[in-house]
């Protein structure tokens, strides 16, 4: 018995030597600073996300900040105080098995103003006794894009009194010119259909959710037109060098470097499928972003941010951030786009 | 015509003085075995202008006028030889030396010879020592005691890394016979691969190196293995708690060819057998079906050391050395299911099998091939034909075969392996003159052809079913590389005055790998000012290049890490270092030194921010792509050492203590801020003690103490709501919807910028010898980690509720060493 217990005693003292907890963060005392996130885009109105930043593991709901005075500045002058907006809701039996109830937090702050290309911006929050701001303005346009299409076909199938599924396949090629020098660029292609990845047609239109809509799947591989590179079929591109390749969790982005009267001719081959309302056209959506180089810096960060968290083998990252007093990003884009009109009525019922 | 007459001045004092002297050489043995003593002090004992030592082959060459001499010839551990003689002429000498043990004579304290030196930052390490000091599992290693040592910082817990004044591990020079050695752990970095029965002498440089070596920043642990035992057949047999070892060293014809063997394994594997035995295969069976399983699995090393040396004549000597050791783990499961279906009376089987075998291993080879000649009295030749291998893979292969009521249904084969390596040739000649008194030059040449492979990956399937086949065969990574390295150097031990001598040297690199050639002159220099004879103040500077850089994780200690050339776009490393320190013999028993350092380290390699070695495909599928994932910066040290050393008596050991800070700086990794690098310590101390109670028992005593490492932990967390999904115009667009939630951001204020708690642990060991019939056996008992201490080996964030239930969060520091006996057996004949 004696024995036994000094064994025990033993095997707790081994275990027990294992690991050690420190309390290394004080809640009572944290000072948490104000995080402002906010992506603008020519002619449209400013959405703003105030938050606040909490103890690391413990960060909940209740870091939105609800109170905050959200000031808009167009060239250092006051344009307005921009409004709350809380529309979050909890979704019950989501699209996401897994999950049972799935919150959607949509709190913001909008502005009734739109932002106009070739003005500088600036935001500045107060709230709970802290102040933070930051500037940003819209990059030059200085990439063309010029497109041609090859070839496209498009078969479908009826298997719904109000909805049709289509499968087609493609191939568009790219030429980008700029005349900026380290220019950040994405390009994404989208097509105007819902996705069919819970592999069955909705009989209403009221079951299919809007942000189904142009983000559809697709199979796209570019091809650079370099010899050295040669050509590849994943969802990135690969240019010669001055080029820069990004590709973010939504598989559709691509981030390349162009500089001075540089063209790089980027062919796409594409495979799309969806379904769309019957007697409604397919169109495939190409737009060209160009991004300031902070937001190129914003968002390489936070991919990398994302590849890191939990990865052994790699040093964790700080996502960048451009607002002075807290945390957070707030930039500008300008984007070009166009479409193409699918003709499938020649293609029906081929499949 | 001016610089004529004077050259001419300087060749009549040289030839004058060569005229006025004759020249003592020779060689300094062990008597017992017959074994070459390096750094071996032989002096003019009533003259302390009249000193040399003997060199990494045990040869010395002295110059003394002619006259009734008296040579005074020591050695640490050894008693001291006089020889008293009329010197009329160029005079040859093997001098051997017994072990003052035996002799039961006083030990003489040979830091004399260091406060003379003008080498600084040097380390002897006391092998002897080093046996009876605690160590893990009872397992002497030799890198866990040179981090004992001032300037010289550990990894992680348990692991042997070796960090030398806040440089990389990768910039250590460490030669085996003066052959580099590319990956020095074993057991996942817990154990260096030297076996210490097989080494004769460790020196460790931490700075003022002489020109003689190069290619690494920060350090050079010159290990040289025993020749073998030229007198008689010797062995010892060691068995520990997880390996055992044997070394056997003789002469094959006495005083002419002698051998050494020595041979290390792990048994983990083989103790855990049977219980993978018991647990790991189970069988279970009902009326119609069986359900099988057979798990194996284990990990071992080895390592193998050999050496042969056989005098051709008195001049002349060949040596063969062998290293091999290799490190293996291995996974095999075998899920086996069968059901047996009677269908129309036709018995029927269905079956399904899922076998996956994994297996990870590390290898070294190292072999060298050397010759030794002495022209004349003031000439030594050394040349050496070496081959140096490190190779890493693993691997996994997944078989999945169904069979469904008699037939084939699918058949199924997923593989995926990976390795990497390196490979050098080369070629030295290393030319030892001793022109005059004064002078000890040392110069020559090298070649190295290297072979890097940086990661290649192999992925492999073959999938057949009733309608289908499917295969792929991919192989990906970077290409293979080869570069060529040559190099000379020059270097002279001049004494300029008995007060003032100096080491004045230089070193041309040139490193050629694809189309680009790098060209490095590196100077070195080095000074020693003798206060009294006692005390001497020291001085140096060296200029350092490095051509191969390491491409590490910092994160895991996993042997991933990879050895790349330094190419056009990640060019060479390079370095400058200086440092001034005091040597002081306080007494025949203590001596203490104090050093003080500052290094610069320029264009060293690190992963970008995101990367590692496991990158996508498409990216490792461009050629050279760990270009494109390395970034390069800067890296700065500076610090003080100190270091009290007791050489004799019965109480032996040392007191070091380090005093430094060093940190990192590259243009893309922490938004280009400088960061403290990874095992920046700011303190660091080492109290080594070994007490003699009498012939038979002694009891050693290790504490150190690390200042907290820094890491990088998450000082805050926030909101980002640009999520997994989201995309760019979701904050415009007033019609888009938002689905997302709290994914918070981790924010880290700097990388590094967290300190870890302190490190610190006492070990204990007892040694007990007695001797026998044939032998002394020696029973050591160990304690590792003494008072139980958690020290940081993995820690993590974690939340639970603190003491008023509310949630909070914590850093859980996870340690893989507490309290730790163990026990071993030794036996030597």
């Amino acid at each position: 018995m004696k024995k036994n217990i000094i064994l025990i005693l033993g095997v707790i003292l081994f275990i027990t030597a294992c690991h050690k907890d420190y309390k290394i963060y004080d809640k009572n005392n944290f000072k948490s600073q104000l995080v402002i996130h906010s992506l603008a885009a020519p002619d449209s109105i400013l959405r703003v996300f105030v938050t606040k930043s909490a103890v690391p593991e413990q960060l909940d709901t209740n870091c939105f900040v609800t109170n905050a005075t959200v000031s808009l500045y167009e060239d250092d002058n006051f344009i307005e105080n921009l409004v709350f907006f809380d529309t979050a809701y909890v979704e019950e039996n989501s699209y996401y098995d897994y999950m049972q109830k799935e919150k959607f937090l949509t709190k913001y702050y909008k502005s009734n103003y739109h932002l106009k290309r070739n003005h500088s911006y600036s935001i500045k929050i107060k709230a709970e006794g802290k102040e933070a701001d930051a500037n940003f303005s819209f990059p030059q346009i200085s990439a063309k894009v010029e497109v041609d299409k090859n070839g496209f076909t498009c078969d479908t199938n009826q298997n719904s009194k109000n909805f049709y599924i289509f499968f087609g396949q493609g191939t568009m090629y790219f030429k980008l010119k700029t005349t900026k020098h380290n220019g950040h660029y994405m390009l994404r292609l989208l097509c105007n259909a819902w996705d069919i990845d819970q592999n069955k047609l909705p009989e209403n239109y009221t079951d299919v959710p809007d942000s189904a809509y142009y983000k559809t799947a697709m199979n796209i591989s570019f091809i650079d037109n370099s010899e050295e590179n040669g050509a590849s079929s994943l969802n990135s591109l690969y240019a010669t060098y001055p080029f820069l390749t990004f590709k973010d969790r939504h598989s559709s982005y691509v981030f390349t470097d162009l500089s001075d009267n540089n063209t790089i001719n980027i062919t796409a081959n594409m495979n799309f499928q969806g379904y769309k309302r019957n007697g409604e056209p397919i169109y495939i959506k190409y737009q060209l972003f160009e991004i300031s180089d902070k937001i190129y810096k914003y968002y390489s960060s936070l991919d990398k941010y994302w590849d890191s968290d939990g990865n052994p083998f790699v040093e964790p990252v700080n996502v960048y951030s451009n607002v002075e007093g807290g945390f957070g990003f707030v930039g500008a884009y300008n984007v070009t786009e166009d479409s193409i009109k699918i003709d499938i009525k020649a293609n029906r019922n081929k499949r | 015509m001016k610089k004529l007459f004077l050259g001419l001045i300087v060749l009549l004092s040289v030839i004058h003085s060569y005229a006025q002297n004759h020249t003592i050489s020779g060689y300094v043995e062990d008597a017992a075995t017959g074994e070459r003593l390096i750094g071996c002090i032989v002096k003019e004992a009533n003259n302390n202008k009249y000193v040399t030592s003997t060199n990494e082959f045990g040869f010395f060459s002295l110059k003394l006028p002619k006259k009734q001499v008296k040579i005074r010839v020591y050695y640490i551990g050894y008693a001291p030889m006089e020889l008293d003689f009329k010197l009329s002429k160029d005079t040859s000498l093997t001098i051997d030396l017994e072990l003052a043990n035996q002799l039961n004579k006083v030990v003489v304290n040979a830091e004399h010879y260091n406060i003379e030196s003008s080498q600084m930052s040097k380390i002897d390490v006391p092998l002897k020592m080093m046996k009876n000091l605690p160590v893990i599992f009872g397992e002497v290693d030799l890198l866990k005691t040179l981090q004992l040592m001032p300037g010289v910082q550990s990894g992680t817990e348990g692991s042997n890394g070796i960090y030398v004044r806040g440089g990389g591990p990768d910039q250590n020079l460490i030669l085996l016979d003066g052959v580099p050695v590319y990956n020095v752990s074993h057991l996942f970095g817990f154990f260096s691969v030297f076996n210490t029965d097989a080494l004769k002498d460790v020196t460790l440089l931490k700075g003022g190196f002489p020109a003689r070596y190069g290619g690494r920043l920060s350090s050079v642990i010159d290990i040289r293995m025993k020749d073998g035992n030229m007198k008689k057949l010797k062995g010892a047999v060691s068995i520990g708690l997880i390996s055992s070892k044997f070394t056997i060293e003789g002469p094959i014809k006495k005083n002419k060819t002698s051998f050494i063997i020595s041979a290390r394994r792990t048994y983990i594997d083989i103790l855990a057998k049977p219980f993978i035995k018991i647990f790991g295969n189970r069988t279970y069976s009902e009326e119609n079906s069986t359900d099988k399983t057979n798990n194996s699995g284990g990990y071992f090393f080895y390592d193998l050391n050999a050496k042969l040396t056989h005098k051709l004549s008195d001049k002349d000597r060949l040596f063969l050395s062998f290293y091999g050791g290799k490190d293996k783990a291995y996974i095999n499961t075998r899920d086996e299911n069968t059901d047996n279906h009677n269908l129309d009376g036709e018995d029927l089987l269905s079956s399904n099998i899922f076998a996956d075998k994994s297996n990870l291993f590390w290898a070294n080879t190292i072999t060298a091939a050397r010759w030794n000649h002495s022209f004349a009295k003031n000439l030594f030749l050394n040349t050496t034909l070496t081959y140096s291998r490190f190779n890493f893979a693993f691997g996994d292969e997944t078989l999945n075969q169904s069979i469904s009521l008699g037939d084939k249904e699918e058949d199924e084969l997923f593989g995926i392996s990976y390795g990497s390596g390196i490979k050098d040739f080369a070629a030295k000649i290393d030319f030892n003159y001793f022109p005059v008194v004064n002078h000890k030059i040392r110069f020559g040449f090298s070649s190295i052809y290297h072979y890097f492979m940086p990661g290649q990956t192999h992925f492999y399937f073959d999938i057949k079913d009733k309608n289908d086949t499917s295969k792929l065969d991919l192989r990906f990574g970077s290409d293979t590389l080869f570069a060529r390295e040559f190099s000379s150097y020059f270097e002279d031990d001049i004494v300029i005055t008995p007060w003032f001598k100096m080491n004045i040297g230089a070193r041309l690199s040139i490193f050629n790998v694809r189309d680009t050639t790098f060209v490095s002159p590196e100077p070195r220099i080095s000074a020693r000012i003798l206060l009294n004879k006692n005390m001497s103040l020291k001085f140096s500077y060296a200029k350092m290049k490095q051509y191969l850089h390491f491409l590490t994780n910092n994160t895991v200690g996993l042997p991933l890490d990879i050895w790349v050339p330094a190419t056009n776009i990640v060019v060479p490393e390079d370095s400058w270092q200086v440092a001034s320190g005091m040597s002081w013999l306080i007494s025949d028993k203590f001596t203490l030194t104090l050093e003080g350092f500052y290094k610069e380290m320029n264009n060293l390699v690190e992963y970008k921010e995101g990367e590692s070695i496991f990158g996508n495909v498409m990216q490792q599928g461009k050629s050279n792509s760990w270009e494109q994932k390395v970034t390069q910066g800067r890296g700065q040290a500076y610090g003080g050492e100190f270091f009290l050393k007791k050489a004799s008596g019965k109480l032996t050991g040392w007191i070091a203590y380090t005093l430094s800070w060093t940190n990192r700086t590259f243009a893309g990794i922490n938004f280009g801020k400088t960061f403290p690098y990874k095992y920046d310590r700011r303190h660091d101390i080492s109290v080594v003690a070994l007490y003699k109670l009498n012939k038979n028992i002694n009891f050693g005593l290790t504490w150190v103490y690390g200042s907290g490492t820094p890491t990088t932990i998450a000082k805050s967390q926030y909101f980002d709501p640009l999520d997994e999904n989201g995309s760019i115009e979701m904050y415009a667009n007033d019609n888009s919807s938002y689905d997302y939630w709290i994914n918070g951001i981790n924010y880290y204020q700097n990388r590094n910028a967290f300190r870890l708690p302190a490190y610190h642990r006492l070990d204990l060991s007892m040694n007990i010898s007695k001797k026998r019939k044939h032998g002394t056996r020696t029973w050591s008992f160990g304690i590792y980690n003494v008072y139980n201490h958690i020290n940081p080996f993995y820690t993590e964030l974690i939340t639970h509720n603190g003491a008023n239930n509310k949630t909070q969060t914590f850093l859980r520091v996870y340690s893989i060493f507490p309290i730790m006996p163990s026990v071993s057996y030794r036996f030597v004949w």
